[in-house]
């Protein structure tokens, strides 16, 4: 091969440079075409649209009934906020919008008027969705939708101690909203996402991480029960000008709750009628003396201890004892028996039922009650202990202790959320002491007793009424009652266990059979029929081979 | 077949590979971000039917309340419990 210096074709080279210069020329003016005269359209959309992280919402879980019925819900709701600057060229149409919201035109102007220079107002927040789509429909500029979360008590004042209620980020702030937060929130997620400068979507990007919606709660409460123990209740306090009132209805079997109301109440679909005062559920909060329903543990323990036996006579003539100097009255022989036993052995058979400390329930702000130390008690301490003063209970402790009388000495606790796993029990009374314990609490639901009132018909009911001085100031207040009355049904079969308790009925009754009992009877009437419990009363029977026959 | 070939066939192999992944690279990644937009929209409409289905929920729960069924069995259909002289108990 020659070395020789490359002899190129002229013309050829001539239109490669060209091509080149061309091209580059090219890059230089779309360079400079981008750089210099569009710039500030240019700038003004990447002002417009940027890649942001934002926050991905996890719906909290719902709060259900035994029945999957709902008591929380969290909805999707509109919040309606407006930009100013472009919302005051919709000023001819302002009010049509505020006819739509019914909110005053003068109001909406104001709200407008005095904030031009911002570029964000909230005009109304949480929008239902039906009302959100009208004020869409409208087309106002400068007028905007922002979603929001919003929760909802279907059943609102009823269950509103028990719930609690969220905040307006969502968050549980107090019941069981806020016991089991972590579980009903969920948890936030992330998504990177390019905007416009209204902070809407333009397009996703990438999710940095997936957001996980809270679990749903299912409780032990039955909607219908709730419902029906908070009409009666809600009714007798303000019949007996009660101060205030709480019922407890416990399934024996299982010892979770069906019902649990309070008075008074308020309503968590209302924040303005959020009164941390009306926020207690009294029914594991409050304590008061227990009165007369405290006198079949006592009974129970000395049947247990073999103190006494069923049918054991006791002479309690002249019908008052005088202790340390005190005359008590006792036509009903409690003090006796009370005082026939050693101080520890109440007290251990009264912290086996679970006074003196709190229950298993879980529920937030629950009280413990008080229960003395035998040690401290004196002998009049003993005998005023078997008349129910002297130790205060909550009305759950109350209504766990007569679910073990009625479900044969075996205490299960209580449950408002289903426990996981099988059934787990202590054996606190024998089976046959407990059995007759309640077959004596059934004379006390006769005519003849101060629980007649208590009665239901069909069924056999088992209680005891309790009324009991207030403690006030450092004393008993001779004028001021609170009723009590704890009973199960059937008597028979026990599958219900309830307490009703009201404060300071201001009322001519004020004893426990007229104001607590009538209450029990009403609820527990219902909600046998409810439930399908077979009646055990006094009822016409036919057989099922009968029965067939008689219909074919 | 010299060495020389068999290097130049392998580099013309490797570079069209690596041509090849390239252009793979930029087709999934279009796709991916097609299917994350389509996700997206369809966790949208997710959302969209579950907030209608809580609503629902709500509205079955307002009609379904004790109040609205006692008052529509007592007062729409007169129905009323049976008193105790029309009871009778049927046993096993």
């Amino acid at each position: 091969m020659n070395a020789a210096v490359p002899v190129i074709n002229q013309p050829r080279e001539l239109v490669l440079r060209g091509l080149l210069l061309l091209a580059v020329a090219g890059l230089a003016y779309r360079a400079f075409y981008l750089q210099v005269l569009q710039t500030p359209f240019l700038q003004d959309k990447a002002a417009n649209r940027h890649v942001r992280v934002l926050d991905e919402h996890a719906h909290r879980g719902m709060v259900v009934d035994r029945n999957g019925e709902p008591l929380a819900i969290s909805t999707a709701v509109d919040s309606l906020w407006a930009d100013p600057t472009e919302f005051v060229d919709a000023k001819p149409q302002w009010h049509q919008l505020a006819r739509l919201l019914a909110i005053p035109d003068g109001d909406l102007e104001q709200l407008i008027g005095q904030r031009l220079q911002r570029r964000f107002v909230y005009v109304k927040r949480r929008l239902t969705p039906r009302l959100a789509q009208q004020v869409k429909a409208l087309d106002l500029p400068g007028l905007y939708l922002q979603r929001e979360y919003r929760r909802y008590y279907p059943t609102g004042e009823v269950s509103g101690h028990l719930l609690g209620f969220t905040n307006i980020d969502d968050q549980g702030q107090e019941g069981l909203e806020l016991q089991f937060e972590s579980m009903l929130s969920g948890q936030r997620g992330q998504i990177r996402v390019v905007q416009d400068r209204y902070q809407r979507w333009i397009q996703p990007v990438e999710s940095l991480q997936a957001a996980t919606p809270g679990s749903d709660l299912a409780v032990t409460l039955d909607k219908r029960l709730q419902y029906l123990a908070y009409r009666e209740l809600k009714a007798a306090v303000h019949l007996h000008q009660a101060s205030s009132g709480s019922v407890v209805l416990m399934d024996i079997p299982s010892g979770e709750i069906l019902a649990m109301v309070n008075q008074p109440s308020f309503n968590p679909n209302e924040s303005s009628s959020r009164k941390p005062a009306l926020f207690r559920n009294r029914a594991v909060t409050d304590v008061f003396e227990p009165g007369s329903t405290i006198k079949p543990f006592i009974v129970a323990a000395a049947l247990q201890q073999g103190v006494y036996k069923v049918g054991s006579r006791i002479d309690t003539s002249p019908g008052e004892i005088e202790v340390s100097g005190h005359k008590i009255r006792d036509h009903r022989s409690l003090g006796f028996i009370a005082l026939g036993m050693e101080a520890f052995q109440i007290e251990d058979l009264l912290i086996d039922f679970g006074f003196g400390r709190s229950t298993d329930s879980r529920l937030p702000g629950e009280s413990d009650g008080i229960l003395v130390p035998s040690h401290r008690w004196r002998k009049l301490d003993q005998a005023t202990l078997a008349f129910g003063y002297g130790l205060s209970v909550t009305p759950v402790q109350l209504a766990r202790a007569y679910a073990v009388l009625g479900n044969h000495g075996r205490d299960l606790g209580v449950q408002i959320v289903r426990r996981q796993g099988p059934d787990s029990f202590r054996q606190i009374l024998r089976p046959e002491v407990a059995d007759s314990v309640v077959s004596m609490l059934e004379s006390v639901v006769s005519p003849e007793g101060t629980g007649g009132a208590a009665a239901i018909e069909n069924y056999r009911v088992a209680g005891k009424t309790g009324t009991a001085h207030l403690f006030r100031n450092g004393g008993y207040d001779k004028e001021r009652y609170v009723a009590t009355f704890a009973g199960v049904a059937p008597a028979s079969s026990p599958r219900l266990a309830m307490v009703v308790t009201i404060h300071d009925p201001k009322g001519e009754a004020y004893y426990a059979g007229d104001v607590a009992a009538p209450v029990f009877a009403r609820v527990m009437e219902r909600a046998l029929r409810l439930l399908q419990v077979p009646p055990d009363g006094d009822l016409p029977t036919t057989r099922l081979s009968d029965a067939a026959g008689a219909t074919a | 077949m010299t060495p020389k070939t068999v290097e130049l066939i392998a580099t013309l192999i490797l570079f069209l590979l690596v041509v090849a992944s390239a252009l793979a690279i930029v087709g999934n990644m279009d796709n991916r971000r097609q299917l994350f937009t389509s996700m997206q929209m369809q966790r949208q409409d997710q959302d969209r039917i579950d907030s209608q289905w809580r609503q629902l929920m709500l509205e079955q729960a307002a009609l379904s309340a004790q109040v609205e069924v006692d008052s529509v069995a007592g007062d729409r259909l007169k129905m009323a419990l049976p008193d105790r002289q029309s009871t009778i108990l049927v046993s096993r």
